[in-house]
């Protein structure tokens, strides 16, 4: 679990990009930074809803010399480690009717297509498949955040679970990770206070008791309550590990849960992720800016919240809200990249190691449309991923094959992802 | 797993490489289950690798000691004879698991606390607009890591030998060993809705006993075990038997857990236990007895919080952020304050109809309100600072009941305007049961050469949006409901200001009836034949937990309909349908 693993072929394709940065880009070759053969792998997806004004977002120009657009403008300063992916589709997610908020959103990761049902579908998201080659941290296997506060419980379209509406990572079917917005509940889940030790004990006695009471139930059940078992079994597990691993808030203290905005509560998730990636607390992070659909109204566009002013209908004062609405969502992003850049990590940046994936499940939003989606990503990965450039993909290219194109260059050399991923794109 | 034919657990090793990789966290069982080694050390093995063991798929045999030391855990009622069977071949288990509420409210009754806790625990997402639903219920590693959570913050209090709740807990000096068992056998029967055996006693009292060995004081040492009790899958979960036959009843037991926690969300009370104990709660007026009892004590102030709170969206309040004077951004204490007394106000306004016994169709009937000094100024009346709550008459352009109330008018608007379309929508899908359908799949509903919308015409937007046949189709059964309500503001206000113009509430619904503004549409609405059957469907789904079948929806109705569903009497007559008291049917996998 520990160990992230670096086999040959990584070292020997980290070094080929190395090269290939040094001549492309001038800016910023990650490898140059050195980053370091120890240090853990991590995966951050930061997802915004509503989608993006793509003519705004999407750059002119491929490859490196790609020129700043409204939408992106705040993310220039990272422009050395970012690179652009364009033409990516979700089609699973327009499966049903189209595209909407529940399948685009509960799909993003899975790409999955999600119908209307009373039972809890969708298949495991590509940053818990990641898990296992880029192993847990001391403290949580991956953390999921809400920045939006409200909603995790969820309503929804009577015809979907709201699950859809609510979790982008999934630990499998009918498994969504349900993320918190609560900043003191994601520093407890990232820096547990650790029992002394005679209560540690105490507190292991009795896991050890209800796990007869789990044995002497299990022979009596029908293999669906079996699972449920299995799951609850899990989950003590999971609580023993964390008894072990308690006790390091590196350097953090509490955040009491002020009444701040979401761009000051945007900064204070952000510090405790970077601290708990570079502390090596968790190493897979999901983050969602809004809720689906997220009606999030800013200062300054009058009755045009985030999902009014993305339905634009041509109107240019929706669609200026739009792309405010969108560029600060990407200022959001900007600021977790501020922050990655400039935490340390085995004597480089904590971004040096990372990936982050940042992007809508949504292009256009007028029709709301899983197609041509915005996505960037930024860091390495350890040297892993290309830095730099904005690539122009075949037009619909699955955004599965890009999930297993990272899974790919994790080592996971599965041949599909999703629904439609069988043709991975190379990172690199 | 559902597809596997052995009733007893994986017999073969995992064969679907999704199954190693969708547990978060259990790596190393993952490993383990490829390892097949473990199966010839099966003697050996001690009680805390028995778990790992069933997950691996090779569970020991069933007279293993540790086994039948502690499968005592049926009722105790209806099948003494399990002891001496094998494990495996008695009736098989469901296990459903409390919902956060429940799991709040269950334990506040069960620590003889004054409030509920307000303890973090994982989200729990709605399905079929209820979160405690057996379909919707996942449980991730969060959930055992804040329930874990929430029960050391709630018994650290307790530490203090001096806590209120010792008192209720403990009727002994817990330094005697005998006391420790009695207290400890008494709690764990209340916590797991069932009589304990004597075994099952005697573990907790010995694991008391073995940390004050280890130094615990006798309070700590019982403060553990109690800890225990509450971890348990007991606890967590409500473990009911499948049914063998067609219709077979629940036993008393049960039945009482299902009572408690529909009505509830919480335990069996002692009344209840009593009944429930000597089989008496079977007996029909018993049991009808039980049900008014109840409804009339504070804890069915459940049905208020989650049954009208979901059903209703009362909830959907607490996330509502309307964008207006009367809700400063700047003092969010007024805000909260005012989005309390609109909770308020719901909340009263369905619990008279519950104490009355209305129909269900007279809360959306009237214009009586409760208002507090903070809620006034929405509704345009005034009340001296510091006056209490009281029940009051409003203006006269609100007498559609709920829907006009402001936390109606609230929950069904976006955060800075109103949506005509989503107080239709609300009313199609939570009064009558007949929710618009998605857009057909393919169309634009928002004709790309619309340049100049203005916004401040909302009616006049959506209708010219929706004009084409398609669009039609849905939105003009569903927006002419919202259209009559455009005088309110979507924070709740009356006298919707555009423009200075005049607010156009003049409406054909889709019922036929050509009428004019929100009183006239609330009479409707609240005269529409399918509001009773639409409320015992969402009533009967949150009484039973899981999906309610026609059937059973069918056969409450019938009972109730012909005096329009009064709220008391529907509840009341759904734990009397036999679908409420009959076990759930094993599944087929599992028939024998």
């Amino acid at each position: 679990m520990s160990a992230w693993r670096r086999g040959p072929l990584a070292d020997r394709r980290s070094f080929l990009r190395g090269a290939g940065a040094l001549v492309a880009l001038p800016w910023l070759p990650s490898l140059a930074r050195g980053a370091d053969a120890a240090a853990p792998q991590r995966l951050v997806f930061v997802m915004w809803e509503n989608g993006a004004p793509m003519d705004r977002f999407t750059p002119d120009a491929a490859g490196a010399a790609w020129g700043a657009t409204p939408c992106l403008d705040p993310l220039v300063r990272h422009r050395g480690d970012l690179a652009i992916w364009t033409g990516l589709s979700n089609r699973p997610a327009m499966g049903w009717q189209g595209g909407g908020h529940s399948e685009c959103f509960g799909g993003w990761l899975t790409t999955r297509e999600l119908r209307p049902s009373l039972d809890i579908e969708n298949d495991i998201s590509v940053d818990q498949a990641a898990l296992a080659r880029v192993g847990a941290g001391r403290v949580l296997p991956s953390l999921q955040v809400s920045l939006e506060k409200g909603g995790t419980g969820g309503t929804c379209p009577a015809l979907f679970p709201c699950a859809y509406d609510v979790a982008v990572s999934w630990a499998g079917k009918g498994r969504p990770l349900a993320p918190l917005d609560d900043a003191g509940l994601v520093f407890d889940r990232l820096f547990p206070t650790a029992p002394e030790a005679k209560a540690l004990a105490r507190r292991r006695s009795v896991l050890d008791l209800v796990r007869e009471d789990a044995a002497a139930l299990a022979p009596q059940l029908a293999s669906e309550d079996a699972h449920r078992l299995d799951e609850w079994l899990e989950g003590i597990r999971h609580v023993e590990l964390r008894l072990q691993a308690a006790g390091n808030t590196c350097g953090l203290s509490r955040p009491e849960e002020l009444v701040v905005d979401d761009a000051e509560r945007a900064d204070l998730l952000f510090e405790l992720i970077a601290t708990g990636l570079a502390c090596d607390a968790t190493r897979v992070v999901t983050l969602t800016l809004g809720r689906a659909a997220s009606e999030r109204a800013l200062p300054g566009y009058g009755a045009f919240d985030h999902h009014t002013a993305s339905h634009h209908r041509g109107d240019p004062n929706a669609y200026d809200a739009w792309t405010g609405y969108t560029a600060w969502c990407t200022e959001r992003v900007a600021r977790l990249l501020d922050r990655m850049a400039a935490t340390d990590d085995h004597g480089a940046r904590l971004l040096d190691h990372s990936l982050v994936v940042a992007g809508s499940c949504m292009g256009e939003g007028q029709r709301h449309v899983p197609r041509d989606l915005p996505l960037v990503t930024a860091g390495s990965l350890g040297g892993l991923v290309g830095t730099g450039s904005h690539h122009v993909l075949e037009e619909d290219r699955p955004l599965a094959d890009l999930w297993l194109g990272l899974l790919h260059t994790l080592g996971d050399d599965r041949a599909t992802f999703g629904d439609d991923g069988t043709r991975a794109i190379d990172l690199g | 797993m559902r597809s596997r034919p052995s009733t007893r657990r994986g017999a073969e090793p995992a064969e679907n490489p999704a199954d190693t990789e969708t547990n978060d966290v259990v790596q190393p069982v993952a490993t383990a289950r490829r390892d097949g080694t473990l199966d010839a050390e099966e003697g050996s093995l001690g009680p805390r690798l028995l778990p790992l063991v069933l997950l691996l798929g090779c569970a020991p045999a069933p007279d293993d000691d540790a086994v039948r030391d502690s499968t005592a855990d049926d009722s105790g009622v209806d099948s003494p004879s399990d002891t001496d069977q094998p494990v495996d071949t008695g009736p098989r288990k469901l296990l459903h698991r409390l919902d956060a509420s429940t799991w709040r409210r269950s334990v506040r009754d069960l620590l003889f606390l004054d409030t509920l806790p307000q303890v973090a625990l994982a989200p729990d997402p709605t399905i079929a607009s209820f979160d405690h639903l057996l379909e919707g219920l996942a449980l991730t590693p969060l959930h055992l890591e804040l329930y874990d959570h929430a029960i050391h913050a709630l018994l650290s209090p307790l530490a203090e030998a001096s806590h209120p709740s010792w008192a209720r807990l403990l009727d002994c000096d817990p330094v005697e060993p005998t006391c420790r068992e009695a207290a400890l056998g008494r709690f764990a029967s209340r916590a797991w809705r069932r009589p304990v055996t004597a075994e099952e006693t005697a573990r907790l009292a010995d694991f008391a006993t073995e940390a004050i060995t280890a130094g615990a004081a006798p309070h700590e040492a019982v403060l553990d075990a109690l800890s225990a009790v509450l971890t348990s899958p007991g606890f967590l979960f409500r473990i009911e038997q499948y049914g063998v036959v067609d219709d077979e009843p629940v036993d008393a037991w049960e039945l009482a857990s299902r009572m408690a926690f529909f009505l509830w969300k919480s335990l069996p009370d002692d009344a209840l236990r009593a009944d429930a104990a000597t089989g008496d709660l079977l007996d029909p007026a018993v049991r009808d007895a039980h049900v008014r009892r109840m409804l009339a004590d504070p804890r069915a102030q459940a049905l208020t919080d989650d049954f009208a709170g979901q059903w209703l969206e009362i909830r959907a309040l607490e996330d509502a952020r309307p964008e207006h004077s009367l809700f400063p951004a700047y003092d969010l204490d007024l805000r909260n304050r005012r989005k309390e007394a609109i909770r308020a106000d719901l909340a009263w306004r369905f619990e008279e109809a519950l104490g009355a016994d209305a129909p269900v169709a007279d809360l959306f009937r009237g214009n009586t309100a409760l208002v507090d000094p903070v809620l006034a100024p929405l509704y345009g009346l005034s009340m001296p600072a510091g006056s209490p709550p009281s029940v009051r008459a409003l203006p006269p352009q609100r007498n559609g009941g709920w829907l006009t109330s402001a936390g109606w008018l609230i929950v069904t608007s976006k955060v800075a305007r109103t949506s005509p379309t989503r107080r239709g929508k609300w009313i199609r899908e939570r009064l009558f049961c007949a929710p618009p359908s998605a857009p057909p799949p393919g169309v634009d509903s928002f004709p790309p050469e619309l340049v100049d919308l203005d916004l401040s015409t909302i009616r006049a937007a959506i209708e010219f949006l929706t004009k084409a046949p398609d669009c039609q189709a849905c939105h003009g059964k569903t927006d002419p409901y919202g259209f009559a309500f455009e005088q309110f503001s979507h924070a709740g206000v009356w006298g919707l200001a555009q423009d200075g113009g005049v607010v156009d509430v003049e409406v054909t619904l889709p019922t036929g009836e050509h009428v004019t503004g929100a009183n006239a549409v609330a009479d409707i609405v609240a005269d529409d034949p399918r509001i009773p059957g639409c409320f015992v469907e969402y009533a009967t789904t949150y009484a039973l937990g899981r999906r309610a079948p026609q059937e059973a929806v069918d056969a409450v109705l019938d009972e109730v309909e012909a005096s329009g569903a009064p709220l008391a009497t529907t509840f009341e007559r759904i734990v009397a349908t036999p679908w409420f008291s009959t076990r759930v049917p094993a599944p087929d996998e599992e028939a024998r």
